[in-house]
């Protein structure tokens, strides 16, 4: 079965403590919603293959934990990511505020510079929403990263935050082919991400 | 050639008339030789020979003259030397003569004086005026070694006399001796012991003054006579010595060394007597003044009765050079009572906090006037100052007695137990006794300065302050001592503050000392303790811990409260921190690698946790499994509550580690693994997975423990890959390749390839698809 899977692609979650890392991820691969999921201990890892354009592609999801005391764990887990879904409580305006230190770790660990970034606002169900979606935007777009506001518990944007990802990876050349150069590489379609150079306009 | 021959024939005729004029000349010349010949013999023989007769004539009679003159000159010599020495001979027999009745003479006048001498010296003893009488024999002790002197003279009378002499004056001594104990009357309690102070209460000192007015005893000379005597006889001095040696021993140390004792003067028509009465008193030890009152109060007396009697009366007889029978007993006891005076006078009145040297002063200033009124007395001498200049060297007296008493109480507390212990923690201030906020207005300026520069500065602020405790000793225990210990050395700095420079100076590295003693003493005391105890090893580690906290900024605290002679840079004790925290981290350390080696030894006899399907191995397994887990939970509970939370947790889990660590490399090896043995070894590691975490428990509140217990993989770096073996243990090949994900799953950064593939191996049968499987892990 793993036969037709063009590549392994190592995917990172990281953010703020609660913000629904785990909960996006147990949406993702089991779709289950656990509205007391308890608090991510080191880490946890889940496998998951997705089809993205016809193309089949095997996810190691590595679900890091938020809380400031696992921190020292993390940086071992960077090496070799190759997208990183950063994720931001939208009614916990200080989880948005921290990102930048997020970004900063990312920069710092990552072993690579053309790494695929993409912002998660979670918990868009709820109805105290400290943090606008343009907000979110802006911030990504700084940045160069996707962006997709998303809940976990209605299901909303999950999938696609997933997809786009895989599919922004694929695109980028020289991020994984490397590994897998025998197999031909199917550009997309969409032209609007071409346009960049090194960092690539994502947004 | 016919010229040649002319030539030659003409040569030859030549040479012959040549010879011919040479010949004539020749005998003309022996005719001349012959004349002169002749006229010389005749010369010779005609004119000397005469005069030489006439001189030989003469020769012989100048010999004969001469003898002559040599025998009239010998005759001469022997008969005048002769007579000469029969003159000088008479002559030397005369003077001798002369000469040795001159002696006799004078002997004889000797004799006479010295006879006349000791006969008036009898009259006079007998009527006891001793003065003249003591002169007299010294007059007829001149005589006799006058006659000593004449080696010539009879040597038997000579010994007769000096014995004569001898037995009268030890006759006079007898006699000034008998009434020298009627004029001096000491009175001794009946036992012998002088310690109590009820015997010294019976001893008492009498001092005759008058002559007894009763007809029936002969009156007694004055103590002045029998004094003035005595020092005539030369025995002054001894009799002094031994007075003074009494004094001494049974008046003035008896009232130096008891506070209760004082001296009462008793005044009789004919004598004063010295006693004592006892006034009842709380004082251990006399103070100074009062001592030094006491002592004057006898020593008044003394001088007014016995010392400075009036020798001088005698001068007219014009021999006693200037005794001063004060300086001579001075001299005989001052060395003794000084020494006395500071030993158990002084030396307790040095106080023991600086604040009472200043009280000080006065005694000091008593010292100063006790010396002057002794001088005064001429019992001391001009240049002798003992007393004063120990009373004067208070400073160092009292440094001394201080940095003392701050050692001796900085080891009886290292050597105190170790596991008597306080928490301590940011929050505690009272760890430390509250610095007084300095008094001086200097410092108090000093400190508001500070405060308006900080508040001036306000605005430079980070947005992100430190958290205020970021420099603070984390929460442990300690020991109460090290503690108390610290105490002491802030208190003893506190008191350099306010002493004398040397004496701050003094205390200042008497308190470094103590922190060099602790780093010899307590390591040393208490090195079997610490080596067998990890509790002990875990307080001896925050003692020293605690003590480097402090020592960071000991110097600096007192750094403006110090005299300024210490303020040149060298008042800190920075340097001594990396020592201290050397010392506690050796400590243990050395305990975290015994309990290292215990565990490992423990997991050795697991059976290298192979073949685990038979009983026996299973069972000694999870018996090496259970002992790790019970060594490390009795280690988490003696360290509980002791070390700081992060030592703790990182102690720990280091332990921790070790022991997995030796695990995972045991089952990594194995090459057969059944899936019975698969299930038991997993049920092994799931045994560590479920306890491992229960012994992080650094808090004594069992519900604060769970934070630590979650951060398990925090503080275990092998943690995580044991969890991965773990998995692999119960995974199956679809599982493992999951897990691994290209090299991208947690198994990979867990072990190498090459270990999955041997575990692979190990765990599944050689089928296809575990072919397939190892291909994918590259």
């Amino acid at each position: 079965m793993d036969e037709d899977v063009l590549t392994t692609l190592k995917i990172l979650i990281i953010g703020e403590s609660g913000v629904g890392k785990s909960s996006l991820l147990l949406r993702f691969t089991d779709d289950t919603f656990d509205p007391e999921l308890a608090a991510t201990i080191g880490v946890d890892f889940k496998v998951k293959t997705i089809s993205v354009d016809g193309n089949k592609a095997k996810l190691a999801i590595w679900d890091t934990a938020g809380q400031e005391r696992f921190r020292t764990l993390t940086p071992s887990y960077y090496r070799g990511a190759q997208g990183v879904i950063l994720v931001y409580d939208v009614t916990r305006r200080d989880t948005f505020v921290k990102l930048d230190n997020w970004l900063n770790e990312l920069e710092t660990y990552c072993t690579r510079n053309d790494i695929v970034n993409m912002l998660v606002g979670n918990k868009i169900d709820k109805e105290n929403r400290e943090v606008d979606r343009n907000e979110g935007l802006k911030f990504a777009r700084k940045h160069s990263m996707l962006f997709i506001e998303a809940s976990a518990k209605t299901c909303d944007g999950v999938q696609c935050a997933f997809e786009e990802l895989v599919e922004k990876i694929i695109q980028t050349p020289g991020l994984w082919e490397s590994e897998n150069q025998n197999k031909g590489v199917k550009l997309s379609h969409r032209e609007e991400s071409r346009g960049g150079g090194a960092c690539g306009g994502y947004c | 050639a016919s010229f040649v021959t002319e030539v030659l024939a003409h040569s030859g005729s030549l040479e012959k008339e040549d010879l011919g004029t040479r010949i004539s000349r020749l005998t003309r010349r022996v005719e001349e030789i012959k004349g002169e010949v002749c006229n010389m013999i005749s010369k010779k023989y005609s004119e000397f020979l005469p005069t030489m007769q006439s001189a030989q004539a003469l020769v012989t009679q100048v010999d004969t003259l001469s003898n002559d003159i040599d025998q009239l000159k010998s005759r001469i010599e022997t008969e005048v030397c002769r007579d000469l020495h029969i003159s000088t001979v008479e002559f030397t027999n005369l003077k001798q003569q002369l000469e040795r009745d001159s002696v006799v003479l004078t002997l004889l006048k000797q004799l006479q004086e010295f006879s006349s001498a000791i006969e008036e010296y009898n009259s006079a003893l007998a009527e006891k005026k001793y003065i003249p009488a003591a002169r007299h024999l010294e007059e007829a002790q001149e005589c006799l070694k006058l006659l000593k002197s004449r080696k010539c003279f009879d040597l038997k009378m000579l010994k007769s006399l000096s014995m004569e002499l001898t037995v009268q004056k030890q006759n006079i001594l007898y006699h000034l001796g008998e009434d020298w104990q009627k004029l001096v009357v000491w009175k001794f309690p009946p036992a012998k012991d002088t310690s109590s102070l009820e015997s010294c209460l019976q001893t008492e000192l009498h001092l005759c003054t008058e002559q007894p007015e009763k007809e029936d005893m002969t009156p007694l000379p004055s103590i002045s006579s029998v004094l003035l005597a005595f020092s005539i006889l030369g025995e002054l001095p001894t009799k002094l010595k031994s007075f003074g040696q009494m004094l001494l021993k049974y008046i003035l140390k008896p009232l130096v060394t008891c506070p209760s004792l004082h001296a009462v003067i008793e005044r009789q028509p004919s004598s004063v007597s010295i006693c004592f009465e006892s006034l009842t008193t709380d004082l251990e030890h006399p103070s100074p003044p009062e001592a030094f009152a006491k002592i004057r109060l006898v020593l008044e007396v003394l001088q007014k009765q016995l010392l400075d009697l009036p020798l001088d009366a005698d001068l007219e007889i014009g021999k006693v050079p200037g005794i001063v029978l004060a300086e001579m007993l001075g001299e005989g006891i001052w060395e003794d009572l000084s020494e006395c005076l500071i030993r158990n006078c002084l030396v307790y009145s040095i106080p023991t906090n600086s604040s009472k040297l200043q009280e000080y002063e006065e005694i000091i200033q008593s010292t100063e006037e006790f010396e002057k009124f002794l001088k005064e007395m001429r019992f001391l001498k001009g240049d002798t100052t003992d007393l004063l200049k120990y009373a004067r060297n208070i400073n160092s007296h009292f440094a001394n007695k201080k940095c003392q008493d701050v050692i001796v109480a900085a080891r009886n507390l290292m050597t105190s137990e170790i596991h008597n212990t306080v928490k301590i923690g940011p929050d505690c201030k009272e760890a430390l006794p509250d610095l007084p906020s300095p008094d001086a207005d200097h410092k108090l300026q000093v400190q508001t300065v500070c405060k308006a520069q900080f508040t001036d500065a306000g605005n430079l602020e980070p947005e992100t302050s430190l958290d205020p405790q970021s420099f603070s000793l984390p929460t442990c225990r300690i020991s109460e001592a090290v503690k108390k210990l610290m105490e002491l050395a802030y208190q003893t700095l506190l008191e350099a503050t306010t002493s004398s420079d040397q004496c701050a100076v003094q205390l200042f590295y008497s308190v470094r000392n103590i922190f060099h003693l602790f780093h010899d003493v307590v390591p040393t005391y208490h090195k079997e303790n610490l080596r067998k105890l990890p509790q002990l090893a875990a307080i001896h580690h925050n003692n020293c811990m605690y003590i480097a906290h402090h020592l960071l900024t000991l110097g600096h605290q007192f750094r403006l409260r110090l005299a300024p002679i210490l303020c040149d840079g060298t008042t800190t004790f920075v340097d001594l921190v990396p020592g201290f925290r050397r010392l506690g981290t050796e400590c243990f350390l050395a305990q975290m690698q015994a309990q290292k080696g215990e565990l490992l030894e423990r997991l050795s006899s697991a059976r290298s946790f192979a073949n685990m399907d038979d009983e026996e191995n299973y069972s000694a397994a999870s018996k090496a499994v259970r002992q790790v887990l019970h060594q490390l939970r009795r280690l988490g509970i003696v360290w509980q509550d002791v070390l700081p939370v992060n030592i703790y947790c990182k102690a720990m889990g280091t332990l921790l580690n070790t022991a997995i660590a030796e695990m995972m490399s045991r089952i990594t090896a194995l090459e057969d693994i059944s899936t019975e043995d698969g299930d038991r070894l997993y049920s092994l590691c799931k045994t560590v997975m479920d306890e491992g975490p229960q012994v992080f428990a650094p808090l004594s509140d069992e519900n604060k423990n769970k934070k630590y217990q979650e951060e398990v993989p925090v503080y275990v770096s092998k943690w995580m890959p044991f969890k991965e073996l773990m998995i692999m243990l119960q995974a199956s090949l679809q599982e493992i390749g999951d897990r691994w994900a290209d090299g991208k799953g947690p198994l990979a950064t867990a072990f190498p390839s090459s270990e999955v593939k041997a575990l692979i191996r190990a765990l599944f049968q050689n089928t296809e698809r575990r072919a397939a499987a190892l291909a994918k892990i590259k």
